[in-house]
């Protein structure tokens, strides 16, 4: 049975970005070595000790998909000096677990190697990495004040969760007046049907998606022209 | 007249028409693969390839009261005229072929290459003097949006289309929402399309804008409609955009309201597990199932004819 979306049926359209180099924020989300490292990171020995891997099919599948896509849309991003920062759930050795990492467990040291990115999306030393003691990368109050002191207006958002983490940022930001872009498939959901059920649901009225293949002609209209309209 | 793949008939003998269904596609051929992301599971592209199953497909359609179809498959993904021509003689229902072009992940690198005046030819002589070696001729144009507005490769396929319309009579029929169905106003960009279209002097009664059940809005339809287009509810039996309850009733609005000479039904069938063959209603959806909510409705078996018959017949013909 296929998922309807009645609310599409009465709401506004969701609102052209205007995307400039100066208000526009690349964020990677989650994508860390806990979620991302599908040899030897947290989740993939978690999955295999407690026999559950193929409840994890999906995941690991849309991980590989979805892997080359973020070097290629980091790559355009700094080359263009659009702003990129990181965004990864855990803590600072300085920081405590948060209520929601001591219920889930996933309360991970992020000065650790639980910490660290794939060599392909590593932070380069000047963009900075917030900790995110839940699924939403606001729930870091640092992160939001990093968005306003620099005037970001629309965050492009890659990273793994798309289902929770990434569609929880994405309505957090909504909240906070900032617009954003999914790159659909350089977010992955925890299951196919969780992809897609996602990707419709949170475009009602808030959120724009797009495929790196069109993310990637729209920062080439943005290099020639100075901005572009999604 | 009425062009179909096996060449011209009279509007009187179209029949009962479905004025937007695929029968011969493979989305697999879409050349700008990227555009759609690789997230995309091919193993639910449209998909419909196999001679004797859909063959039998047109013949149920057939034997339920159909005459004719219009397959909206472009050139990108898998039109094939002589193919249809084929299944044309076999079912022994009509079947009129799209010149024009479907969405950007669907439309050839050489349309880059066009200027819009020399895509305009290009499709003209689809319509004008046919197609690939048989010279088949198809009879209406396509244009359709990836976008949440119509720009870039498709803006340019539009205005060839209007050129090409202008040249030729046939009909336009668009595709309006699709994924972006949310980013749009009304939910259709059809409103778009058409201050393009008359802007370059298209006549708005040539235009059929499509689509219009997956994000209705009953405000833009009947603003779309005083202009003189046709709305067509096309998506028919797709109940994850609308239920097809909802459909009727706004069937049934609409023509309480007069505007019944303006709309037209279809399904948008494209792949197997649509079609009875696959467990499903195929292109009988319409006269099993949506035909009797409209009656229960009131719908008079006039007003049935003129959607399906007389509004098809007056899209189609090209004088």
């Amino acid at each position: 049975m296929q998922v309807r979306h009645p609310l599409t049926l009465v709401i506004k359209e969701t609102l052209p970005l205007n995307l400039t180099v100066e208000n526009t924020c690349l964020l990677l989300q989650d994508l860390h070595s806990p979620f991302t490292d599908a040899d030897n990171g947290w989740l993939v020995n978690k999955v295999n000790r407690k026999v559950l891997m193929r409840e994890f099919d999906d995941y690991f599948h849309l991980l590989a998909l979805i892997r080359p896509n973020i070097p290629r849309v980091l790559e355009v991003a700094r080359r263009m000096d659009i702003r990129v920062a990181y965004s990864c759930l855990g803590h600072w050795a300085d920081e405590s677990p948060s209520l929601f990492q001591k219920a889930t467990g996933l309360a991970w040291d992020l000065d650790g190697p639980l910490g660290c990115h794939p060599e392909e999306w590593q932070p380069d030393e000047n963009e900075p990495v917030f900790s995110k003691p839940g699924w939403s990368a606001l729930a870091n109050p640092k992160f939001a004040a990093y968005l306003a002191e620099n005037n970001v207006q629309n965050v492009i958002v890659m990273g793994a969760m798309l289902d929770f983490g990434v569609r929880q940022t994405c309505l957090d930001l909504s909240d906070h007046g900032i617009q954003s872009l999914i790159v659909g498939d350089a977010a992955y959901g925890l299951t196919d049907a969780g992809h897609i059920f996602t990707a419709d649901a949170v475009t009602h009225g808030l959120v724009k998606i797009r495929t790196t293949g069109e993310l990637l002609l729209l920062l080439k209209t943005l290099q020639q022209q100075g901005s572009v309209l999604i | 007249m009425i062009q179909t793949v096996l060449g011209p008939i009279k509007e009187e003998d179209l029949g009962v028409c479905l004025p937007h269904e695929h029968i011969w596609c493979d989305q697999n051929y879409g050349p700008r693969f990227e555009v759609m992301g690789s997230t995309r599971n091919p193993s639910g592209f449209m998909k419909l390839d196999n001679f004797d199953l859909v063959a039998s497909e047109l013949r149920h359609f057939k034997e339920a009261g159909g005459g004719a179809l219009v397959e909206v498959t472009c050139n990108g993904w898998g039109r094939d005229l002589d193919m249809l021509a084929r299944l044309s003689e076999a079912a022994e229902v009509h079947i009129i072929s799209t010149s024009g072009f479907y969405i950007e992940p669907h439309i050839p690198y050489f349309v880059d290459d066009f200027s819009v005046e020399q895509l305009a030819d290009y499709i003209t002589a689809e319509v004008q003097d046919g197609v690939g070696d048989s010279k088949r001729r198809c009879g209406v144009f396509k244009s359709a949006i990836h976008r949440a507005r119509v720009e870039s490769v498709e803006l340019k396929v539009l205005q060839a289309v209007a050129i090409a319309q202008k040249r030729t009579g046939a009909a336009i029929t668009t595709h309006t929402t699709g994924g972006r169905r949310m980013e749009v106003p009304g939910g259709t960009v059809g409103v778009h399309q058409l201050q393009i279209l008359k802007e370059a002097g298209v006549d708005p009664t040539r235009f059929i804008v499509g689509h219009v059940d997956e994000r209705p809005d009953i405000d833009v339809l009947t603003s779309l409609a005083d202009e003189g287009c046709f709305i067509q509810f096309d998506v028919i039996g797709k109940e994850h955009y609308l239920l097809d309850e909802t459909r009727a009733e706004l069937v049934h609005a609409l023509i309480q309201r007069g505007y019944v000479d303006h709309l037209m039904i279809s399904h948008d069938r494209n792949r197997d597990y649509e079609m009875k063959y696959g467990g499903s209603t195929g292109y009988c959806h319409i006269f099993e199932t949506f035909l009797p909510r409209l009656r229960k409705l009131g719908v008079t078996e006039d007003q049935i004819h003129t959607i399906m018959v007389t509004n098809p017949a007056r899209a189609l013909s090209i004088s």
